[in-house]
């Protein structure tokens, strides 16, 4: 059971727009950072060190030399490497990044409008760290950027465009659980040692630590395969479109297409990967569980009344959280059968965020202990944790 | 976001202004033979109807809203409704407008707040075009422009996805984001909360296409299902009869967007008052718009597409009052929050048609109060009026945009003074240049910006001035549209009264300009030749614009110009610009 605990006040409302809202884990007693988009600005919110209070920033986003027009974000998310940690912004003008806290500009990519049909709609959307150097970020048109991020510096590439989508990119999103990605960024880690930790901010070293260390047992738990099966085309990227088309990727120094999932008819809003389990949350209020590395629909839940917004998964247990336009935030717990290896999906919890429309909902940490939700209109971001 | 959104937000929200409009006439009106001669009748009441919805509907004014285009500010929309309602004989001051356009946009956020499914957006479109054909069921001819709307309509939109409309949907929630203004008829609905939040239903029927909650189903490999759980929510869904029709005629079975007004259910609105709303609206103000040119031209383009009948000289135009009584309506202008209130545009753009007497003048009526303190200041009422009119007969239009009391950043709002036709377009705006900031800015207000003649272009660009400072200027202001007036033959009118005619061979980012093989005439009207003058841009009132010119595609290829310049060598190589900002 969870519990609304005290609210953080935001000071702008937030919009409108699928995953409205990012939370920046950090470990021990640190508090976490939130991120909402307005309009053209996004408010952070960190709660002040002394647990009372909350320090607020606005960031606007910066056109880059651009003066024509102001554009509206689309959506805000840290992209916690091992190497640094970034916050990436998608506009209707480009993708900009900047220094985890918001006051460094690291880089600015803007999109090539001309090369559009007048009557599209021309932004970035969807975005997610891969691969230990690489953040994704989709476009408008169906493209994937794929960016290759050094330790430090602003020498930040395009090393890769994915063309497989025909539909605006919704979200994107990395293998969370135990894949090779994660044991590649954990052997990356502890062999840059000290060095490779200056640059972080205080405790996200530890947490790729922890992360990773404890999804290991977790995963002997809950697959019981051998890894090796696991290795071997369970994927570590999954994107999603507006037409509900997902894309299973390979991340290496090519990416490779795994598998294609066809569209039903239905727009793809969020998406998540967990051990080899994509989770994808659609505009009917369904919430599908695929296969990773075949694309089988493993199970479909009827979960929400309207347009899913938001879909959240707490590595450590498997948790899935989703958020919707019907007001209510559903908890789940994915797994997988030990002896059928079938995957399974049960309910854990509803909650009515009452007269609002939910956009965004977070895990506040990786065991899904605590979870954060806002909303359309809504100048607030409720936290529940578990009683 | 969606450049299809501008159709939609204007046909509904035109939907809600007529069915207002329709509930206050009928409750003023009197019978034929009983009214007075300033009484209204219900004859008055079809006529300003009629008069509204044939405006509305105009054909050349369709095919400009719906060529794709962004979104613009809610002033501006604002303006083009406040024409809208002075379409006709009837008159609303600027309390009522106020009140009427509040109610408007609540009632249509409520609208695309609710809707089921993004699609559904076009179903309560479709509602408000069946009841406003309904207004006009006996004037076939205005019955063929709507149903020429309805068809455009359907085309446009009826092959867009699902994804297309949900971001329609929430280009449109981002538009109404922070208005909570409490309207009584949702407030008796129990439909809105007294924060001015709407209420979301938990219970009813789910949307088209989407399943009652609380099945989860499991497969194996083979696609079997192999498992089936039931959860429980607070919720209590139902599965729905039947989708609503897309089509010209049907049952749209959604009920939003259909008149929810009766004689018996009066127009109303409380003013949410929180602090925490002022707040939001404040902020907005500040918030520099480097839209505004565009929203200018948006403007501009939009009203050129709107007939507005005047009154003729017997007739005196018949006020109608959203309020119960006068006093009220007094009051209310009077209450009423500074940041609420839309005094803002004040748009007299007058055409050179004497004969025809067309003119689409507001401020001679009423609803746009004059300028009051904070704006003559902001806005900078020490702009020097345009000189004599011109030639045929043209009254000097002038479309000036203020700003609230926050004093909004006057960089990046332009005003654009006369727009004149007989040979040359006449143009001119005020760069933020030598601007105080406004009332905010510390009392520096506003000495007039240095008039700024624009000019159009023809197939010739310019070079890019090397230095930054002057491509950030040029790129700021309309100066660039001078700029793109390279190689073209114009006149510049001096602020002494002479003026100079010539070849346009360089315009700085201060609007000095270079002419060659000028002929000067004085202010005496002596002429003389020179073979090249250079004009200091202070002394500059008007620069004409030559007729072959396209204003938008000058600005734009000038943009580029310095676009390319600015990116030489690629968009990430090179020195930048504009340095990364410093860490505070």
């Amino acid at each position: 059971m969870y519990r609304r605990e005290q609210s953080i006040p935001l000071r702008s409302s937030s919009a409108a727009l699928y995953n409205n809202l990012s939370v920046l884990r950090l470990p021990g007693r640190q508090p976490a950072c939130f991120g909402a988009v307005h309009g053209p600005s996004l408010g952070l919110v960190s709660a002040a060190a002394d647990g009372l209070g909350f320090s607020h920033r606005q960031l606007q986003a910066k056109e880059g030399g651009m003066a024509v027009g102001a554009s509206v974000l689309t959506q805000a998310a840290w992209c916690v490497l091992p190497s640094r940690v970034l916050l990436v912004l998608t506009s209707q003008k480009g993708i900009q990044m900047y220094e985890s806290d918001g006051s460094i500009m690291v880089y600015w990519h803007a999109l090539d409008v001309t090369e559009h049909p007048p009557a599209q709609a021309v932004f970035a959307r969807g975005i997610a760290a891969a691969g230990g150097r690489f953040v994704c970020v989709g476009t408008s048109s169906g493209l994937v950027l794929v960016f290759d991020i050094p330790p430090k510096g602003t020498n930040i590439t395009v090393s890769e465009v994915l063309e497989q989508h025909r539909d605006a990119i919704t979200d994107i999103a990395a293998e969370l659980g135990q894949a090779p990605a994660v044991a590649l960024l954990c052997s990356r880690f502890s062999g840059t040692g000290k060095r490779g930790s200056k640059n972080l901010l205080p405790g996200v070293s530890q947490l790729l630590a922890a992360g990773g260390g404890a999804g290991r047992p977790e995963r002997c738990r809950g697959g019981g395969r051998p890894a090796s099966t696991l290795q071997e085309g369970a994927g570590d990227l999954v994107t999603a479109d507006d037409a509900g088309t997902l894309c299973v990727w390979s991340v290496g120094e090519e990416f490779a297409l795994l598998s294609k999932i066809p569209a039903f008819g239905c727009a793809c809003s969020s998406v998540k990967l967990w051990n080899g389990i994509v989770a994808a949350g659609y505009g009917n209020g369904q919430i599908r569980l695929y296969e990773a590395a075949t694309g089988l629909l493993r199970a479909e839940v009827n979960a929400h009344a309207r347009w899913i917004y938001a879909l959240d998964l707490a590595p450590q247990t498997g948790k899935l959280l989703s958020g919707a336009e019907d007001s209510f935030v559903h908890v789940w717990k994915l797994g997988r059968n030990p002896d059928t290896d079938d995957v399974e999906i049960e309910h854990c919890h509803a909650e009515c965020v009452t007269d609002t429309q939910v956009c965004g909902a977070r895990f506040c940490d990786p065991e899904g202990n605590s979870f954060a939700v806002t909303g359309y209109d809504l100048s607030e971001i409720f936290r529940y944790g578990r009683a | 976001m969606s450049a299809r959104t501008l159709p939609l937000l204007f046909l509904n929200l035109g939907g809600e202004m007529l069915y207002i409009l329709d509930q206050r006439l009928r409750a003023q009106s009197i019978p034929g033979e009983k009214a007075r001669k300033d009484e209204w009748t219900d004859v008055d009441r079809k006529r300003v109807m009629n008069d509204i919805i044939t405006t509305m509907f105009n054909k050349k004014f369709m095919e400009e809203l719906f060529k794709p285009q962004e979104l613009y500010s809610k002033k501006a929309l604002r303006t083009v409704y406040d024409r809208l309602a002075h379409a006709s004989i009837m008159r609303l001051n600027q309390a009522s407008m106020d009140k009427l356009y509040d109610l408007m946009t609540m009632a249509f956020k409520y609208q695309v707040l609710l809707c089921p499914r993004p699609k559904d957006i076009l179903l309560v479109t479709f509602n408000h075009l069946d009841a406003i054909k309904d207004f006009v069921r006996d004037s076939p001819g205005i019955l063929n422009q709507v149903d020429e709307t309805f068809r455009q309509l359907i085309e446009t939109y009826s092959c867009l996805s699902a994804g297309e409309f949900q971001l329609i949907r929430q280009t449109l929630l981002i538009f109404f984001q922070d208005m909570h203004i409490r309207v009584s008829i949702f407030l008796k609905d129990k439909v809105q909360n007294s924060n001015g939040r709407f209420v979301l239903p938990i219970s009813g029927p789910v949307p088209w296409g989407t399943e009652v909650p609380g099945l989860i189903r499991m497969f194996n490999r083979n696609g079997d299902e192999v498992k089936r759980t039931e959860f429980t929510t607070d919720g209590n869904y139902v599965t729905p009869q039947r989708e609503g029709s897309f089509d010209l005629y049907g049952d749209r079975v959604l009920k939003l967007g259909t008149n929810m007004y009766s004689v018996s259910r009066p127009v109303e609105t409380h003013m949410s008052g929180s602090s925490k709303n002022l707040a939001s609206h404040a902020k907005e103000n500040i918030a520099p718009n480097p839209l505004a040119k565009e929203e200018l031209n948006f403007l501009a383009r939009l009203l050129g597409g709107l007939e507005i009948k005047k009154p003729g000289g017997s007739e005196t135009g018949f006020r109608l009052n959203l309020f119960t009584t006068d006093e009220e309506e007094e009051h209310a202008a009077l209450t009423r929050p500074e940041e609420l209130s839309y005094k803002v545009i004040n748009i007299e753009a007058t055409q050179g048609f004497t004969g025809i007497g067309k003119q689409l003048g507001m401020s001679q009526y009423s609803p746009v109060r004059p300028s009051k303190g904070p704006r003559a200041g902001a806005a900078g009422g020490a702009l020097p009026h345009p000189g004599g009119a011109g030639g045929g007969g043209a009254a000097p239009g002038e479309l000036r945009e203020g700003r609230g009391p926050a004093g909004a950043d006057g960089r990046a709002l332009s005003d654009i003074k006369g727009l004149r036709t007989p040979d040359c377009d006449r143009l001119r705006a005020g760069t933020g240049r030598g601007r105080g900031r406004g009332r905010a800015g510390g009392g520096r207000s506003a000495q007039a910006g240095p008039p700024l003649p624009a000019g159009g272009a023809g197939g010739r660009a310019m070079e890019v001035s090397h230095s930054v400072k002057e491509r950030t200027i040029a790129e700021n202001s309309l100066v660039i549209l001078l700029q793109g007036l390279h190689g073209h033959v114009t006149t510049v009118d001096l602020r002494d009264e002479s003026t100079a005619t010539g070849r346009v061979t360089n315009v700085d980012a201060f609007m000095n300009v270079r002419l060659a093989k000028v002929t000067f005439t004085d202010r005496q009207g002596t002429v003389s030749h020179l073979d090249e003058l250079f004009v200091t841009g202070r002394n500059i009132r008007y620069v004409h614009i030559p007729d072959e010119v396209d204003i938008r595609a000058t600005i734009e290829r000038q943009l580029q110009a310095i676009h390319r310049v600015r990116y030489f060598g690629g968009r990430d190589k090179g020195r930048k610009e504009f340095p990364r900002a410093k860490h505070k």
